[in-house]
C-alpha cells in the first residue's frame, strides 16, 4: 500500500512533465534528457532504495520470516522499482506499474494464493536470434514486443521508448550488480556490518 | 498517453518523419555498447534495430541472473545487511 501511494504521488507529480511530451518531441535537445537521467549517480541511489524497500516488501508480504524471496519475485520487484523511478513519464514504465496493479487485483479478488508468476519468466525468455523480413519494418516489431507497453506504438514513438527503456535497464543492471556485490561482502563479514550501522 | 497517441497519429511529411527517425535511430546507436566503439562508423537503421533487440535481451537476461543472485543472498542475510549494504553504497 505505501509503495503505490507513492507510485500515485509520483504520478501526480509527473503531469507537468506529461504535458511537455510535445516540447520534447519537436526538441532535439530535450531528447537527451530522458535518457541522460538514468546516468547520474543519484538515479542509481534512488533506485537502489527504492528497490531495498521493494524487496523488504517482498519478504515481507510472504508471513512467514523464514520463507525466502524466490528469484522470480525478485526480478518483478527490481522491474518494479525501474518502472516507479521514471516515475510514469514513459509508456513503459506505465505498463510495468499497470501490469502490477493488475496483478494485485487478481490477488484481492482470489482468497488462496496465485502460483509464482511463471508466465512472466516466459516472456523473457531468451530467443533465438530472430532473421525477420521486412528490413526495419520487421525489427521494429520485434523490438516492440522487447519493451513493455509498446506494441502498437508508431516507429519513432518506439524509437523514444527504446532509448529510455534500454538507459534504464543499464541503469539497474548497475544498481543490482552492486547490491549484491554489497550484500555478499557483508555477509562474508557479519560482524563489521553490524559494528559500522547502528540499528534503527 | 492521449498525447503520445496523437502525436504519433500526426500526418506530417514524410520527409519530417523520416529526418525524425534518422535522428532517434542516430540517438539509439549511441546507446548500444558495440557502436559506441565506432562512433563514427554509419550503420544502417535496420541493423541498429537488430543490435538493439540483442541488447535489451543481454539486458534482460542479466537482470534474471542478478534476481536469482539476489534473492540467494537474502535468503542466507537479514535485512539489517541489505540495509548496511545499501547504506555503505550510498556514502560512497
Amino acid at each position: 500500500m505505501p509503495s503505490s501511494a507513492s507510485a500515485d504521488a509520483e504520478g501526480a507529480r509527473s503531469k507537468r512533465k506529461r504535458g511537455s511530451s510535445a516540447a520534447c518531441a519537436s526538441d532535439g535537445s530535450d531528447q537527451q534528457g530522458p535518457s541522460s537521467h538514468w546516468l547520474t549517480p543519484r538515479a542509481q541511489q534512488a533506485y537502489s532504495s527504492k528497490l531495498l524497500q521493494a524487496l523488504r516488501l517482498v519478504r515481507g508480504g510472504t508471513g512467514t520470516p523464514t520463507c525466502s524471496a524466490s528469484a522470480p519475485a525478485v526480478r518483478d520487484a527490481a522491474y518494479r522499482a525501474l518502472a516507479v523511478a521514471a516515475r510514469g513519464r514513459s509508456r513503459w514504465s506505465r505498463a510495468i506499474l499497470a501490469r502490477s496493479r493488475r496483478r494485485r487485483a487478481l490477488l484481492r479478488a482470489r482468497r488462496p494464493p496465485p502460483p509464482t508468476p511463471r508466465h512472466r519468466q516466459r516472456r523473457h525468455q531468451q530467443q533465438q536470434d530472430e532473421r525477420p523480413a521486412g528490413g526495419l519494418a520487421g525489427r521494429a516489431k520485434v523490438l516492440a514486443r522487447l519493451v513493455p507497453g509498446c506494441r502498437s506504438l508508431s516507429l519513432p514513438a518506439l524509437l523514444a521508448e527504446v532509448s529510455d527503456y534500454v538507459a534504464a535497464l543499464e541503469m539497474q543492471v548497475r544498481a543490482m550488480g552492486q547490491l549484491t556485490h554489497d550484500l555478499a561482502s557483508s555477509s562474508s563479514a557479519p560482524t563489521t556490518a553490524s559494528t559500522m550501522i547502528a540499528p534503527p | 498517453m492521449s498525447n503520445r497517441r496523437s502525436r504519433s497519429r500526426q500526418s506530417g511529411s514524410s520527409r519530417i518523419t523520416e529526418e525524425q527517425i534518422s535522428d532517434l535511430v542516430s540517438k539509439l546507436q549511441d546507446l548500444l555498447p558495440e557502436a559506441r566503439l565506432q562512433s563514427n562508423a554509419r550503420v544502417p537503421s535496420a541493423r541498429v534495430l537488430q543490435e538493439t533487440c540483442n541488447y535489451i535481451r543481454n539486458l534482460h537476461q542479466e537482470v534474471d541472473d542478478l534476481s536469482e543472485r539476489l534473492s540467494e543472498l537474502l535468503a542466507t542475510s537479514d535485512m539489517s545487511s541489505a540495509q548496511a549494504a545499501v547504506i555503505r553504497s550510498l556514502l560512497m
